[in-house]
């Protein structure tokens, strides 16, 4: 369990500026969800928390160094759920451990829970194109669930998957959750899933994006959540609100 | 499914083999074109000599290929992977490409006095650009993405090139491939009607003996021996391909 420190990002493509100072804190084990809309900047901020793309001012911090991909892992659940077209469902999870060389048997054990965790295990040995978006966002989680990762960043995996489902993977993103105690930063533009997965909810302005709100929901809104009850329907209403001060 | 296409395609060789004997029949054909049943007879007299030819143009063919392998995938990997490396290696290949083939082939027969070095020569030119070119492509096509999700999972730069870069590469290679063996196949015929035993000697051969059927028969030959080599690269694509989408319908 790592705790990650954002700490005054700011960052710019050209002259276009995305990111404007965002600081937030992400406590080990605890689930952020940063709801923001969209073209906001949302899939930057997690870019950068990554490592992939680096900040033009400001740091990140993962206990207290800065990311590094050998020192730390990250995994990365991508908004695009790609995976590599040519490796089976079962390959591309394992891809983060073949990378550290980890050997056959370990990894094939790790691969069962995983999969069986996802509910995957049954369609292990699917190409890519042969599986559903659902289990493609299944796919990518078990992927970057696989090599124990310090933090986990998820990019709106459910954004275009069915209502009925997306509840059901919402739910199994909360078991997981509660079952790895993954330091998570959950990002989307969807109140209703940030509500319902988040510890920590940060609200972000539109572009550029700076957290306009941040809402620690763990003692006001307990898990496990009923969608229906008040509360819930309360701080969706007033975060709903929230956003739609950045329209008018 | 598998039957029925095959039967098509044997009912589609019968059906032309007719119409051209329909035709030489009837007249509409010069006299001077040989019939299909001469073709055959040819074949028929000539069954021991194939062997022996077919292998030399075999040999002088599998010798260029494999050299326009060994060294077109590997420079085509890194130039459409490395930008410095492209940048050195580009203006060499764009001044060469446009060469035929057959324009190298005085060349080829002055500065190999060896005959099988020569041909092989010809067609490692025929063969090395198609490979080449979409080797280069597939590399230098590698969606951006792919190399982000290693990078994060923690991959080093010559782990990237080998484990994500090449498979994803691999329809490019393989169909450049299929390009190179089909060319590299014509640039042995050609090769060889300058003096390098086997199958386009044999044509020049028979041309000077007025042995038409005898030039047809060995032009099947020559088709029939293209035709399996592009087979056999088809077949390895569909083994190695198979996790691509919609790939076994395109065949
Ligand atoms: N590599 C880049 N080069 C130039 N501009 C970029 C780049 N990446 C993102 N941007 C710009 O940054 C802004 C924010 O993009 P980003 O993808 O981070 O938004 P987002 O909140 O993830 O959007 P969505 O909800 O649609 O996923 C956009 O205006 C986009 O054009
Ligand atoms: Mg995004």
């Amino acid at each position: 369990m790592a705790e990650l420190n954002i700490v005054g990002v700011s960052k710019s493509f050209n002259n276009l500026k995305v990111l404007n100072n965002i600081s937030f804190t992400a406590k080990p084990g605890k689930l952020i969800g940063v709801l923001g809309p969209s073209g906001c900047g949302k899939t930057t901020l997690l870019r950068v928390l990554s490592g992939i793309e680096k900040a033009d001012s400001g740091k990140v911090l993962i206990n207290n160094e800065a990311p590094d991909t050998c020192k730390h892992k990250i995994g990365y659940v991508p908004q695009s759920l790609t995976l590599y077209p040519w490796r089976t469902v079962e390959e591309n999870v394992l891809f983060g451990l073949e990378i550290r060389g980890t050997d056959k048997k370990s990894s094939s054990e790790l691969a069962y829970n995983l999969l069986k965790a996802v509910g995957l295990y049954e369609f292990k040995d699917y190409y890519p194109h042969e599986i559903s978006g659902g289990m493609k966002a299944r796919a990518c989680l078990a992927r970057a669930l696989a090599i124990d990762p310090d933090v986990l960043l998820m990019d709106e995996p459910f954004a275009n998957i069915d209502t009925q489902t997306r509840y059901y993977l919402q739910l199994e993103v909360l078991k997981i959750h509660q079952k790895y105690k993954k330091t998570t930063v959950f990002v989307s533009h969807n109140v209703e899933e940030i509500v319902f997965l988040a510890d920590t909810v940060i609200v972000l302005t539109r572009r550029p994006a700076t957290v306009k709100k941040e809402l620690d929901l763990s003692t006001i809104l307990p898990k496990p959540r009923s969608i229906f009850s008040e509360e819930f329907l309360n701080i969706r209403k007033n975060l709903i609100q929230l956003i739609q001060e950045e329209f008018t | 499914m598998k039957f029925r296409d095959g039967l098509t395609s044997l009912t589609s060789i019968t059906v032309f083999t007719l119409l051209w004997e329909l035709a030489s029949e009837i007249r509409i054909l010069p006299a001077t074109l040989p019939r299909p049943i001469d073709v055959a007879f040819s074949i028929y007299t000539l069954i021991d000599k194939i062997p022996v030819h077919a292998y030399h143009s075999i040999s002088h063919f599998m010798a260029g290929f494999a050299m326009a392998l060994v060294i077109a995938i590997p420079i085509g990997a890194l130039s459409g992977w490395y930008h410095l490396v492209r940048a050195f290696i580009k203006p060499i290949v764009e001044i060469i490409r446009p060469i035929p083939p057959i324009a190298w082939i005085p060349f080829a027969l002055i500065s190999f006095r060896n005959d099988f070095e020569a041909s092989s020569l010809i067609i490692f030119i025929g063969s090395f650009f198609p490979i080449f070119t979409n080797t280069f492509l597939g590399f230098s096509n590698v969606p951006l993405e792919y190399v982000e999700i290693a990078k994060t999972l923690g991959a080093s730069d010559l782990y990237i090139l080998v484990k994500v870069a090449l498979p994803s590469s691999l329809p490019s290679i393989l169909s450049g491939i299929r390009t190179g063996v089909g060319i590299g196949w014509m640039c042995v015929v050609a090769a060889e009607m300058f003096g390098p035993p086997g199958l386009g000697l044999q044509i020049m051969n028979m041309r000077y003996l007025h042995d038409i059927s005898a030039v047809a028969a060995y032009m099947l030959i020559i088709g029939v021996i293209g035709f399996i080599l592009e087979r056999i690269v088809r077949i390895v694509e569909i083994k190695t391909l198979k996790w691509q989408k919609g790939f076994i319908r395109q065949f």
